[in-house]
């Protein structure tokens, strides 16, 4: 599904249509909002930079943007933060507006998330990015690769652990998300290699 | 939670060797969209045979389900104490890990979810919602005519006519003395009931255990009452065979009287379950336990603990539920305990 430059993957239907099921509390317009703002705010830092956005893929793994050439790894690095920061700008000042805790906490929660060093999120990013101008590429995309999957395993050995003493399934869902985001951030990079052969 | 995914837009030169590719792309994907459509056409499939087979066990599947991944978690209430401790300026890191196990680690003391629905309206109730829970509550003749001759009380002449128990802590033992104890399964009391027809095997009459001494097997409100009502978790309206007594976790359950420990189980509905049989066809039966302390076949005296209240099985918060049944009709507990008001 296009729709000019934004294009919808089935599966991303899919799972909203599912999320929307099951929320009871009315929360996921406006957590559709603060991911929106998020990806906002990327998009506001491309631009800053000069990167043509050619296309934005929503999918059931997070938002892609197919960016044109041109983007250093400090470039780069800018524009991954700026989506947590703007989530945690918003979380600062919605906590001081009558009404807004919700919507604080819940921005709060979206900007630490995506600053976790895991592979598909805007954490990893910033460290592959941070790796590679200290040590060079071949170290960034090591340790990249070495902490998404520690990370991931973590998560998921605590989440197991959560659930058999009588926690809910939630972390254990979130684990998988996270380490089917770090799939394919791998094989888009993978793509992407062959690709600049 | 989204992620970002930044790649070089492909170089010129690699035209010609896209054209081949991209007939390939093509032919992959429509082989996974038929996979894709074969899936959901498969669950489709299943569900809804397994919805017309056996709707039961799909709903307790179902509702098992949407337990377990954390349906019943309080997001709102979560984001929402996050942001306001923010606001305070109290140590964030604390908050977030206390926002994790909120989220991610409930333990079954200290569940979040509400208790079904009781009897104390809440505010802001349609009329019609306060009718209905009226009629619910299956009022006495006496409090019907009250409440719709806009009565604040009933009049003492209408008091004589045959009541439903009224939630008091005073009523007095389950065999009425000094009246002649009747055999078991006589009726004593028959209630003009006017309402949707009852399934098979249940009753509203309080009928005579025959003398039988007993003990109310837990002390707590009355969360749920024996009747017609709307479903706590699925929401439908069906008939609830006991009463659901609130407790907290690990409460003794006492035996209703003396017996023999019929049987024990677990299943996805009831959790952790016995039944005891007192003789002459009178048989009762807790549900949701946390731990149940007896084995099929021993014997237990009146008031012996012989579980404790939990909320396994489907149940949104610790409570016994107990039912009562005598010469195989299930019988209203509610006639033959005492409660606390809800």
């Amino acid at each position: 599904m296009r729709l000019g430059r934004i294009e919808v993957t089935p599966g991303f239907l899919l799972l909203a249509a599912w999320l929307n099921y099951g929320d009871d509390q009315n929360i996921l317009l406006p957590a559709l909002a603060s991911c929106t703002l998020h990806e906002l705010g990327h998009l506001w830092a491309l631009n800053l930079l000069g990167a043509p956005v050619e296309r934005i893929r929503i999918t059931a793994a997070g938002a892609e943007m197919r960016v044109g050439e041109g983007l250093s790894y400090r470039g780069e690095l800018f524009a991954a933060l700026m989506g947590p920061c703007v989530n945690l700008l918003l979380a600062a000042a919605l906590c001081r507006v009558p009404g807004g805790a919700m919507l604080a906490g819940m921005n709060l929660v979206l900007g630490c998330f995506n600053l976790l060093p895991v592979g598909g999120l805007d954490g990893g990013r910033v460290l592959r990015c941070l790796a590679s101008l200290a040590l060079g590429w071949r170290w960034g995309e090591r340790l990249h690769l070495w902490f998404s999957v520690c990370s991931c395993l973590v998560v998921c050995g605590v989440s197991l652990r959560l659930a058999g003493r009588g926690g809910n399934l939630t972390l254990t869902v979130v684990a998988v998300w996270l380490f089917f985001s770090m799939l394919r951030d791998c094989e888009k990079r993978l793509v992407n290699r062959q690709r600049n052969r | 939670m989204y992620s970002q995914g930044v790649w070089a837009a492909p170089r010129r030169g690699t035209y010609g060797r896209r054209a081949s590719g991209t007939e390939k792309k093509r032919v992959q994907k429509e082989q996974m969209r038929l996979v894709q459509l074969m899936v959901c056409l498969l669950l489709f499939l299943a569900v809804f045979v397994g919805k017309g087979v056996f709707p039961q066990h799909v709903q307790e599947v179902g509702g098992r389900l949407l337990v377990l991944i954390g349906q019943n978690t309080d997001f709102r209430g979560a984001f929402m104490e996050l942001g306001q401790s923010l606001s305070e300026k109290d140590s964030v890191l604390g908050e977030i890990g206390a926002f994790c196990v909120e989220v991610f680690g409930v333990s079954p003391a200290e569940a979040l979810p509400e208790p079904e629905r009781l009897d104390p309206p809440e505010e802001g109730e349609t009329q019609t919602e306060q009718e209905q829970r009226f009629l619910n509550s299956g009022p006495t003749q006496a409090a019907l005519a009250a409440h719709y001759f806009h009565l604040e009380q009933i009049p003492e002449q209408w008091a004589v006519l045959p009541e439903a128990p009224a939630p008091t802590p005073s009523e007095p033992d389950p065999e009425p003395e000094p009246e002649p104890v009747l055999e078991v399964g006589a009726v004593v009391q028959a209630v003009d009931y006017q309402g949707r027809e009852l399934p098979a095997s249940y009753t509203l009459d309080r009928l005579s255990l025959g003398g039988l001494e007993t003990v109310t097997p837990l002390l707590g409100p009355l969360w749920s009452e024996y009747g017609y009502r709307e479903h706590p978790i699925d929401g439908e309206y069906s008939f609830h065979g006991g009463v659901d007594i609130g407790g907290n976790y690990g409460d003794a359950i006492l035996a209703f009287a003396s017996g023999t420990v019929e049987y024990t189980g677990q299943n996805a509905a009831y959790g952790n379950y016995l039944q005891i049989d007192h003789g002459q066809g009178i048989k009762s039966f807790y549900a949701h336990c946390s731990a149940v302390g007896v084995w099929q076949g021993q014997q237990v005296s009146a008031g012996d603990a012989v579980a404790q209240v939990g909320s396994t099985g489907n149940a949104t918060g610790p409570h016994l539920h107990l039912e009562l049944k005598c010469g195989g009709l299930h019988i209203d507990p509610a006639y033959y305990i005492q409660y606390k008001l809800p």
